[in-house]
C-alpha cells in the first residue's frame, strides 16, 4: 500500500515530467490508430491449410499453435488444419512436428478464408529456431539481432537443481552465483546482481539484487520455458538489463473444455532433498485457470573433505556435512484468464517463501566462538538464516487494435527479507540488542508496461512503448546496512525492424530513461551496555538523485543460405545506481564485510557489441558468439585500506566506479553422427579488466567446457517413449585473474550421468522417471562463484537425484 | 583432468565403436575434433595470467615476535594486571595501511556476571606514510579477566587496499588468574550445623560461574578417617549460572562426627575450581 501511496506522491510531484512523458506516448500511439475503431469486428475468419514435409506430401499430428490467442490444432491424417474463430488481425503461427526444424509465419488475416501452408524440414537436432515468445519480440529467433536461447521443459527437466538459477546453467556463458545449495543468482558473461533482468510474466523481479547472498526468489518448478538473451537490452528492458535478460515464461493453457494436472517430485541424496510440485489447470470455453503449489526441503550439504581452512584456523566438518546449509521452500501460484476475440488478458497471484541457513563460521570472524558440532538434526534450519518471501500480483493483457497488439503488464511485488542471527557485542560494555533480527528488508515495487506492436507493411515492424515503476524500501532489524529509500524510474522507446531484403534485416532503437532516488539519512543510536544513549553517529546521509539516460541499440541479421547465419549488435546500455550502492554503510554478514557506498555515483553506461555466426544442417549445429563490452563507469566494491569502525570490524569496502573491459563468447555445437546419438559441446569464457585500476574484476567466472554425450535407446515400445542415457563432463578451468583479495580458484573436472524415460499409459496419463548422478567422482572443487569461497568451503560432493513427473 | 578426458574417450570408443562403423570418416573426424577441445583446453589453462605488475597487488607482510604461540601469561595472587606485550615487524613493497589487532576468547560466548569478564581487547594503528616498522604496544590484562584460552587476530592493510596473503593472522595464548574463581553462594546448609544420622540434609548452593559450569563433584567425607560416604557426579551441565540442589538421606551405620562436604566444579574453559573454605558439618 506504501507503494501506491509513494507512487501517488511521485505522480504528484513530478507530473510535470510524468504528463510530458504520458503525452508523448499517447501521441506516438495515437499517430498509428486509426481514430474510431477500438475493437475488431464481430466477423470471424478461417485459417487453414497444409503443413508438408520435404517430400510435399502431408504431415500428419503437426501441431499449430497461434501464438497471440494460444489457440491450438493438430494436422489431419492428410496434413491438413483448420482454425476457426480468429478475428481480423495479424497473428504468430508456429508449426511443431518432432523430427523437423520448428517454423513460423506471420499473417495478416484480412479475407475470410487465408490459406497458410508450412514446409517443415528434417532435423534431428533439439535446439531448433522457435519462436521467441518474450515480450516484445514476437519473431523467429532467426530474425533476431542477438542470439536468443530458449529453453523449454524437458531441458529444464533434464538439468533441474534446487534453485532455478543452477537449472539454467546447463548454456554456455551462464552461470548462477551461490550460497550453498538452496541461494542462487543467475550470471551471463560475468556479469549479475543488478546486471541481469530476470522478468517473471512480463515483470521485472526486483528483490535485493545487489547482495552477493541474496538468491532470486523464483519457483524452479513454475517455470515453463525460459529465454535467455546473453546482452544488454535496456531498450526494451530500462535499466537493470544491461547485461541480459532472462525471460521467464509461463505455460499455454489447455484447449477448450480440457482439465489436466501434473505432479512432479524430486529426491536429491547429497543434501537428502525431498521437493515435489503440484499443478492444475484448465480452460472452460476460454475461460481458464491454473493452480501451483510447491515445496522443497533440504538438510546439510555433503562435502569430499573433512575438514576446512579459514582465517588461519583449521575446523573439523563433522560427517563431512557443513553445518546449517539446510533450507526450506513453499511456493504457490494462481492464474485465472479469458481468451476473446479481442485479445487475451489473465491475471495472477504467486508468492515464494525460502529459510535457509548460513554457514555459521561465516557470521564470525572469532573462530574460538564457532562450534563445529551440528544441532540435534542435520535439517534444523538454526542461526544465522535467512527468511525470504516474495509475493507478486502480475496483470498481463494483449488487446487487438484493428491489425495491431496493444500490450499491457501491471504488477506488484513485495520482497520481504529477514536476515536472522544472534547480536553480537565484541565488547562487554557494549549494548547487547535484543532479538534475533538482524536485519529486515522489505521492498513493495510497483510496475507497469505498455507496448504497442504496428506493422506498418511485410518488410516493417515496430513496437513503442514505455515503462513506469516506483518502489519503496523499508528497513528494520538491530543492525543497519542500507537506508529506507524510496524512487521513480520512467522509459519511453521506439524500435523498428526492417527487412531489407529477404535475408537481410537490420533493426534499431532508442530509449529515453528518467529516474529519481530519495534515501534517507539514518542515525545510530550508540547504547552503552546498560541501554542508555551515549551518542548518535550518522551512518547515511539524505541522498536525492535524479538520472537521465538515454540509451540505443542497433543490429543486422544475414542469411546467406538457409543454413548459415550472421549476426551483429550494437548496444549502448545503462544502469541508474541502486540505494544500497550509494548509501550502505554497514557490516554485511553475506559478504563477511563491511560495505560502503558513494551517494555521487553516476550512472553506469557502456558500449556492448555482440556478435554470432551459426551453421545448422539436418544433424550439425555450431554457434560461435563472441562479444565484447565496454563500461564507461562500471560500479563495484572495492577494498580500502581503512578499517571498519563498526565492532565487527574488518576491513571498508567502497563502491567505486571505474572503467571496465570485458570481452569473451560462447561456442555451442551439436552433432548427431547418426539420430540417436547425441553429442554436445559447450564453451564459454569471460576476460575482465578494470582499465583505471589495471586489475581484474571480482566474480569473474572461470572458464568452462561443457561436453555431452547422449544416446536415445532401442527400447522404444507403446508406453517407453524416448528412452535415454547420457555421460557430461564439466571442465572448470582455472581463474587466476582476481580482483584485489580475491582468492584463485583451482579448475576441476566434475562427471555427471544420467538416464531417464518416459512412459505413456494413454491419452490421459503419462510418465517421467529420471536417475541422474551428479559429481560422480566426488571430487572436491571450489566455485569461484560461490560465496562460500572465501571461507575454502567445497561444493557439493556425489548426489544421485531422482525425479518422478505424472501428468494427468 | 587429462586422465578424466582421457577415460572418457576410451568410454566413447568402447560403446560407439559399432557405431562408428555406420559413420563416414568425416564424421569421424569431426567427433574426435569435438571431445579433444576440452584436452587442448586444460592444457592452455595455465597460461592465463595474473594481473600486470603496475598495479599493487603485493600483499603487506607481518611477523610477530609477541605473544608467541601457546605463550601463557600469568596474573599471580593479589595482581591488579599484567601486560600483553604485542612485538611484530610490519612491511609493504609500497606504503602501508593500517593494522587491526583483535583479542577475543576462545570459550563460548555469553553473557557475563559483575565480578569476572572475558578478556577483550581491540586496536587500529594508523601505519599509513610508513613501508617498514616496528610495533612495540603492551595491552593491559585486568586481574578480573576470566582464565583460559584467548585468540589474537592481526589484521593489516597496505594502502591500496591489499589485506595479508591469509586474510589473517592468528596467535592462541593463554591467561591465567590466580584472584579467578566463581562465585558460591551457599542457602543451604549452614557452617557448623548439627545434622541427626537417618534425617535428611539438604544442599542448595548456586555457582556462579563466569563461564558455563561443566561438570560437578560432591563428596561426603569423615574428617578423621578420610572415609567417603556419600558421592554425587555429574557432567555436560552446560550451564551459568549453575544451582546445584541435592537432598542427602544419612544413614545410621555411618559413624558420627565432623564431615567435610567438598564441592568442585569444572568450568567450560577446562579449570577445576572447589567451594572455598570447605563447608563442614556435624553428623549425631
Amino acid at each position: 500500500m506504501n507503494a501506491i501511496r509513494y507512487f501517488m506522491f511521485i505522480l504528484a510531484k513530478r507530473s510535470l515530467i510524468l504528463a510530458k512523458l504520458l503525452a508523448g506516448i499517447l501521441i506516438i500511439v495515437a499517430f498509428f490508430l486509426k481514430p474510431g475503431i477500438v475493437v475488431a469486428d464481430e466477423e470471424k475468419f478461417l485459417l487453414y491449410g497444409h503443413v508438408l514435409d520435404e517430400n510435399m506430401e502431408g504431415l500428419p499430428g503437426a501441431r499449430i499453435h497461434v501464438h497471440e490467442t494460444g489457440h491450438t490444432v493438430f494436422t489431419d491424417s492428410a496434413g491438413h488444419y483448420e482454425i476457426h474463430g480468429l478475428s481480423r488481425g495479424t497473428y504468430h503461427i508456429h508449426a511443431y512436428m518432432k523430427g523437423y526444424r520448428s517454423t513460423a509465419q506471420t499473417i495478416s488475416l484480412r479475407s475470410r478464408f487465408t490459406l497458410v501452408t508450412f514446409h517443415m524440414r528434417p532435423s534431428v537436432l533439439e535446439i531448433g529456431e522457435v519462436l521467441i515468445e518474450a515480450h516484445p519480440y514476437k519473431l523467429e529467433e532467426r530474425e533476431k539481432s542477438q542470439e536468443v536461447i530458449v529453453l523449454d521443459r524437458s531441458t529444464l527437466e533434464k538439468n533441474r537443481h534446487t534453485s532455478f538459477a543452477e537449472t539454467i546453467e546447463s548454456v554456455p556463458g551462464v552461470r548462477s552465483v551461490t550460497t550453498g545449495p538452496g541461494i542462487a543468482r543467475p550470471m551471463l558473461r560475468g556479469l549479475s546482481f543488478h546486471r541481469i533482468a530476470v522478468v517473471d510474466r512480463g515483470i521485472k523481479q526486483e528483490g535485493q539484487q545487489w547482495g552477493a547472498d541474496h538468491g532470486l526468489e523464483i519457483d524452479p518448478y513454475d517455470v515453463e520455458r525460459v529465454e535467455i538473451i546473453k546482452g544488454p537490452n535496456t531498450i526494451l528492458y530500462g535499466s537493470d538489463a544491461s547485461g541480459g535478460v532472462i525471460n521467464i515464461r509461463t505455460p499455454g493453457f489447455p484447449d477448450k473444455g480440457i482439465i489436466r494436472g501434473r505432479i512432479e517430485s524430486r529426491a536429491e541424496s547429497n543434501h537428502d532433498l525431498i521437493g515435489g510440485s503440484a499443478m492444475v489447470e484448465g480452460n472452460y470455453e476460454d475461460n481458464f485457470f491454473r493452480f501451483r503449489y510447491t515445496q522443497q526441503e533440504y538438510g546439510n550439504y555433503r562435502v569430499p573433505s573433512d575438514s576446512v581452512t579459514f582465517s588461519g584456523w583449521n575446523f573439523p566438518i563433522h560427517e563431512n556435512r557443513l553445518k546449517n546449509t539446510a533450507g526450506q521452500e513453499m511456493a504457490f501460484s494462481g492464474t485465472a484468464g479469458m481468451h476473446r476475440s479481442w485479445g487475451h488478458t489473465q491475471v495472477s497471484f504467486s508468492q515464494f517463501n525460502q529459510s535457509a541457513g548460513l554457514f555459521p563460521g561465516a557470521m564470525n570472524r572469532h573462530p574460538g566462538a564457532f562450534n563445529p558440532r551440528h544441532e540435534t538434526s542435520h535439517r534444523t534450519i538454526s542461526l544465522p538464516r535467512q527468511v525470504t518471501s516474495h509475493t507478486k500480483l502480475i496483470s498481463n493483457s494483449k488487446i487487438l487494435l484493428r491489425d495491431n497488439w496493444l500490450e499491457a503488464d501491471i504488477g506488484y511485488q513485495l520482497n520481504h527479507r529477514r536476515e536472522e542471527a544472534e547480536p553480537h557485542v565484541h565488547n562487554p560494555n557494549e549494548y547487547l540488542p535484543e532479538g534475533i533480527d538482524h536485519l529486515i528488508l522489505n521492498l513493495h515495487t510497483l510496475s507497469a508496461n505498455v507496448r504497442y506492436h504496428h506493422i506498418f507493411s511485410d518488410k516493417t515492424r515496430g513496437i513503442f512503448g514505455t515503462s513506469v515503476s516506483a518502489h519503496q524500501n523499508e528497513a528494520g532489524g538491530y543492525e543497519f546496512l542500507i537506508p529506507e529509500h524510496r524512487g521513480m524510474d520512467a522509459g519511453i522507446f521506439a524500435f523498428l525492424h526492417q527487412y531489407l531484403s529477404d535475408n537481410l534485416i537490420i533493426n534499431g532503437g532508442l530509449r529515453l530513461d528518467y529516474g529519481i532516488l530519495e534515501s534517507q539519512r539514518y542515525d545510530q543510536i550508540k547504547r552503552d551496555a546498560t541501554g542508555e544513549i551515549t551518542d548518535t553517529i550518522m551512518r547515511a546521509p539524505q541522498i536525492n538523485r535524479n538520472f537521465y539516460n538515454l540509451s540505443g541499440t542497433a543490429g543486422m541479421t544475414w542469411h546467406p543460405n538457409d543454413q548459415a547465419s550472421i549476426r551483429a549488435n550494437l548496444a549502448r546500455h545503462f544502469r541508474v545506481p541502486r540505494a544500497p550502492e550509494l548509501a550502505a554503510n554497514g557490516f554485511h554478514h553475506g559478504t563477511f564485510r563491511h560495505e560502503q557506498g558513494d551517494p555521487d555515483l553516476n550512472s553506469e553506461t557502456g558500449y556492448q557489441l555482440d556478435l554470432s555466426a551459426r551453421y545448422q544442417n539436418a544433424n550439425i549445429l555450431i554457434s560461435l558468439s563472441p562479444f565484447i563490452n565496454y563500461y564507461e563507469n562500471f560500479i563495484y566494491l572495492t577494498p580500502t585500506y581503512r578499517f571498519s569502525p563498526l565492532p565487527s570490524r574488518g576491513q571498508v569496502y567502497q563502491y567505486e566506479q571505474n572503467s571496465v573491459l570485458m570481452t569473451g563468447g560462447e561456442v555451442f555445437i551439436e552433432y548427431h553422427p547418426i539420430p540417436p546419438l547425441h553429442l554436445e559441446l559447450g564453451a564459454d569464457y569471460v576476460w575482465s579488466q578494470n582499465l583505471d585500476q589495471n586489475i581484474p574484476l571480482p566474480f569473474t567466472p572461470q572458464p568452462s567446457v561443457f561436453n555431452e554425450i547422449a544416446y536415445h535407446l532401442p527400447l522404444e515400445t507403446r508406453v517407453v517413449k524416448s528412452p535415454f542415457v547420457n555421460v557430461n563432463a564439466r571442465l572448470f578451468a582455472n581463474q587466476n585473474r582476481v580482483a584485489r583479495n580475491e582468492k584463485a580458484t583451482e579448475g576441476a573436472t566434475i562427471l555427471n550421468a544420467a538416464t531417464g524415460t518416459s512412459l505413456k499409459f494413454s491419452d490421459r496419463l503419462d510418465m517421467n522417471v529420471q536417475f541422474q548422478v551428479r559429481n560422480i567422482m566426488n571430487t572436491e572443487y571450489q566455485n569461484h562463484l560461490s560465496t562460500y569461497r572465501i571461507l575454502n568451503l567445497s561444493e557439493p560432493g556425489r548426489n544421485y537425484t531422482l525425479y518422478l513427473s505424472i501428468n494427468l | 583432468m587429462q586422465l578424466l578426458c582421457t577415460i572418457k574417450l576410451n568410454y566413447i570408443s568402447l560403446h560407439t565403436s559399432k557405431l562408428i562403423k555406420k559413420m563416414k570418416l568425416q564424421n569421424v573426424f569431426l567427433f574426435a575434433l569435438m571431445f579433444s577441445l576440452p584436452v587442448w583446453f586444460t592444457a592452455c589453462n595455465d597460461d592465463d595470467n595474473g594481473p600486470d605488475d603496475t598495479t599493487d597487488t603485493t600483499p603487506p607482510e607481518i611477523e610477530v615476535l609477541r605473544p608467541e604461540s601457546g605463550e601463557v601469561r600469568e596474573i599471580r595472587e593479589g595482581e591488579e594486571s599484567r601486560n600483553l606485550h604485542f612485538r611484530a615487524n610490519v612491511s609493504d613493497n609500497v606504503e602501508l595501511g593500517e593494522m587491526h589487532i583483535d583479542v577475543h576468547h576462545a570459550f563460548d560466548d555469553h553473557t557475563h556476571g559483575k565480578n569476572f569478564e572475558p578478556f577483550h581487547y581491540d586496536k587500529v594503528f594508523d601505519l599509513t606514510g610508513t613501508r617498514d616498522t616496528f610495533i612495540d604496544y603492551d595491552a593491559v590484562i585486568p586481574n578480573t579477566t576470566i582464565p583460559g584460552e584467548y585468540h589474537l587476530t592481526i589484521e593489516v592493510t597496505d594502502k591500496a587496499g591489499n589485506a595479508l596473503a591469509d586474510g589473517v593472522k592468528n596467535i592462541s595464548f593463554e591467561i591465567t588468574n590466580a584472584n579467578f574463581g566463581p562465585v558460591w553462594t551457599v542457602n543451604s546448609p549452614e557452617q557448623g550445623s548439627f545434622v541427626n544420622r537417618g534425617e535428611e540434609l539438604e544442599i542448595d548452593i548456586e555457582i556462579e560461574g563466569f563461564v558455563d559450569v561443566e561438570e560437578i563433584n560432591f563428596e561426603m567425607i569423615h574428617k578423621d578417617t578420610e572415609e567417603v560416604v556419600y558421592d554425587f557426579h555429574r557432567d555436560h551441565l552446560h550451564a551459568d549460572p549453575y544451582h546445584f540442589r541435592r537432598t542427602v538421606v544419612t544413614q545410621t551405620e555411618w559413624p558420627a562426627g565432623e564431615y567435610i562436604l567438598y564441592i568442585e566444579v569444572e568450568l567450560e574453559n577446562g579449570k577445576y575450581y572447589h567451594l572455598y573454605p570447605v563447608l563442614e558439618i556435624i553428623l549425631q
